[in-house]
């Protein structure tokens, strides 16, 4: 239910946060009362047995099994009403601040319920003058209420988000729900085991609506990352599942610190190492969490993946809707990506790609088609850290070198795609986007076939694992490569042949120059692209040639190379050079010695572009 | 054969005070005070609608620890009794017989 403006400003986030911590203390005395009693009741054993006294021991064990149920089940609503005053307040800052501009703009009335309208301009002037000056002020009203419309919704959201994860733990007391509708009377179906995004979309398709609300508020887990269900529902789910998981490790960690400090534990004994480890371990999800969370914030975007993978998480996320957009890019960045640090700024870059195509669609004549673009790191890219050089050479050799990153997260990456297709009744516009390692892990994911994908950029691309751009499964001439001047990793052809030198491959320019006119409008002047990582830079060419592939103009494209060093040396040499380097170490690796089949990294400084 | 036993009374009847303790202190906790204060805090959202109640079934729940609390602290209260009239009775039993001829 969105609130009004008039609501809104009577919300206080921060008393929610603190009636949170107020009901932990209160369930964490409650829990220890039960416990201190159940132990009072253990410790009798040293001078009361027999039958009375293993009664007694019974009774007290069962007395604290309840109690742990009910502490458990407060608790879990404790970290939701946590989690969401951390979500809605600067949620409810947001979008009070934007109704605050917009009332100091031109004088733009803001209604209670948050619409923008712009005031009538009284014809005291010539009409035209009037018209004018009415257009503009409607288009700023216009221009303002979306911006508060969206923030709204974005409170909307994390409004219903905690008030699913509250009833959650409200059903875990026993109780009847309210406004959770009844409890289902059968178990709730589970999706298929290991199943294709098709099955997994009949899955969906077939449950009732009230089935899947009970699966969105009880089993979140089940379907957020389900290739096949709606991108809407995912979002739902994975938003749900990360204010519950923000709840629990936040409240988790308070714990811990407690303990801490009441333990009288000496700081440098192993317990309180123990504890000082797990308290570092969960703040470190912590953060990767509250990453995602500030990324999803903005309105118009989707959470389609959250995955815990163990020592790290693993995310994508949409900007647009991916459920209703005629176009559709997915985007697989390269080594050393991570959510913690990335993910925001690939999904910034999402976006600018996103309205450069719209961009390029409304002067073409084609406004009405929409854009969904998504930032996709649902796989562990190699991450190669200079300051921790022996696991550096772990992950090259066991990743770079064997490619096996790629080949997971091409199993992963060809269901996603699968997925956008089998969750839609029509089929869009779907564009493939990978860069530098997630390039390769893009044509792994194409050649297991099936995709749904209709078009597929590769850029700063050491490789896309074939020599054979058939193997893609794409039509003729929907394979496209940007190589920027000065990107030694785009000549490294590590798996497979340097894609600009692949037959059949259409190449983009990425240098600067003058965009073609388009539907009347004169070129904009474009910044080339430099080195390994810019290609997505916005308002570089190659920003501009990669958004007229996702949005379906191939007549705007410009094609180009900008020619490195290891272009110029003929392509038997360098296949024979690349199968010594990268192929069975026969060559450098057994010049230096190393054993048989160990094949050799890619080294860190050509990841950084030029020299 | 019977199956063995043996029992402090004075530590059963100290048990039986720290469960009727142990229920008091429970009694003394308000979770529905923090409920309340969250409810105050967004009214008309959500999240309001979500809690509206849940004070009850956390009391409940709170009220079945102390009513189980209490219970132990009775049974251990009239055991630690029953035990200590006993072994007098037994005891006085003994002394009759030993003055009897």
């Amino acid at each position: 239910m969105r609130p009004t403006l008039t609501q809104l400003r009577s919300w206080d986030p921060d008393a929610l946060a603190g009636a949170a911590t107020q009901l932990s203390a209160c369930n964490a005395a409650y829990a220890d009362c039960v416990a201190a009693g159940d132990r009072r009741v253990a410790g009798t054993r040293e001078h009361w047995t027999g039958v009375a006294a293993d009664a007694a021991i019974a009774r007290s064990a069962r007395e604290r099994a309840v109690a742990e149920t009910a502490a458990t089940a407060v608790s879990t609503v404790a970290a939701a009403l946590r989690a969401g005053a951390a979500a809605l307040g600067p949620a409810r800052t947001l979008a009070l601040g934007i109704a605050a501009a917009a009332a100091a703009d031109h004088g733009l009335h803001v209604d209670a319920d948050g619409r923008v309208r712009a005031p009538r301009v009284p014809p005291l002037g010539p009409f035209v003058a009037v018209a004018l000056l009415q257009a503009r002020l409607d288009e700023l009203a216009r221009v303002h209420d979306v911006r508060l419309q969206g923030a709204l919704d974005v409170v909307s959201a994390a409004d219903a988000t905690t008030a699913v994860a509250v009833r959650r733990g409200w059903a875990a007391l026993g109780g009847d729900v309210p406004g959770g509708g009844a409890k289902p009377s059968e178990p709730l179906p589970a999706p298929p085991v290991d199943g294709t995004p098709d099955a997994n979309s009949r899955y969906w398709n077939q449950l009732s609506q009230d089935q899947r609300d009970a699966v969105l508020a009880g089993r979140p887990e089940w379907i957020g990352n389900l290739d096949g269900v709606p991108a809407h529902d995912r979002d739902r789910a994975n938003r749900t599942v990360l204010a519950e998981q923000r709840g629990v490790l936040g409240g988790r960690i308070e714990e811990l610190r407690v303990r801490l400090d009441n333990s009288g534990l000496g700081p440098m004994s192993p317990e309180s190492s123990l504890v000082r480890k797990e308290i570092g371990a969960a703040a470190q999800r912590l953060a990767e969490l509250d990453a995602v969370d500030r990324t999803v914030a903005d309105p118009g975007r989707q959470l389609l993946v959250l995955r815990n993978a163990g020592d790290h998480l693993q995310a994508a996320v949409a900007v647009g809707d991916v459920d209703t957009a005629d176009h559709v890019s997915v985007f697989a960045p390269g080594v050393n990506s991570n959510v913690g640090d990335g993910l925001a700024e690939f999904a910034t870059a999402a976006g600018e790609l996103k309205f450069e195509t719209e961009r390029q669609l409304h002067f073409v004549g084609r406004g009405n088609e929409t854009v969904a673009a998504v930032a996709w790191l649902d796989y562990r890219a190699p991450q190669l850290d200079p300051s921790d050089p022996v696991g550096t050479v772990t992950d090259a050799i066991g990743d770079l070198g064997g490619g096996q990153a790629a080949e997971v997260g091409a199993d992963r990456l060809a269901s996603f795609y699968e997925g956008l297709g089998a969750s839609r009744a029509d089929d869009p516009h779907l564009t493939a986007l990978g860069h530098s390692y997630g390039s390769t892990t893009t044509g792994l994911a194409l050649q297991r076939g099936g995709t749904g994908v209709d078009d597929a950029v590769f850029f700063g691309s050491p490789g896309i694992g074939t020599d054979d751009v058939g193997d893609l499964g794409l039509g003729p001439g929907h394979v496209y490569v940007a190589e920027a001047h000065g990107d030694l990793v785009a000549d490294l052809a590590a798996f497979g042949d340097d894609p600009n030198r692949m037959d059949g491959v259409v190449n983009l320019s990425t240098t600067a120059g003058t965009t073609p006119a388009i539907g009347g409008m004169p070129g904009e002047m474009r910044s080339g692209s430099e080195g390994h990582s810019q290609y997505l830079d916005d308002k570089t060419f190659s920003q501009y040639n990669i958004a007229a592939v996702v949005g379906g103009m191939p007549g705007q494209i410009v094609e180009g190379t900008d020619t490195g060093l290891a272009d110029r040396v003929p392509g038997a040499p360098l296949r024979d050079l690349r199968e010594r380097v990268f192929g069975d170490g026969s060559g450098l690796g057994g010049l230096f010695g190393l054993p048989g089949r160990i094949r050799l990294p890619m080294p860190t400084g050509l990841l950084r572009g030029p020299f | 054969m019977s199956e063995g036993m043996e029992v402090d009374v004075a530590a059963l009847a100290a048990l039986a005070g720290d469960l009727a303790a142990g229920a008091a202190a429970v009694g003394t906790l308000a979770p529905a005070e923090s409920v309340t204060a969250a409810l105050a805090a967004l009214p008309g959202s959500d999240v309001a609608a979500a809690l509206d109640g849940l004070s009850d079934g956390v009391a409940v729940a709170y009220r079945a620890s102390v009513d189980g609390l209490g219970v132990m602290s009775r049974a251990a209260a009239i055991d630690a009794a029953a035990y200590a009239g006993t072994e007098h009775a037994t005891a006085t039993g003994f002394g009759v017989l030993e003055g009897g001829n």
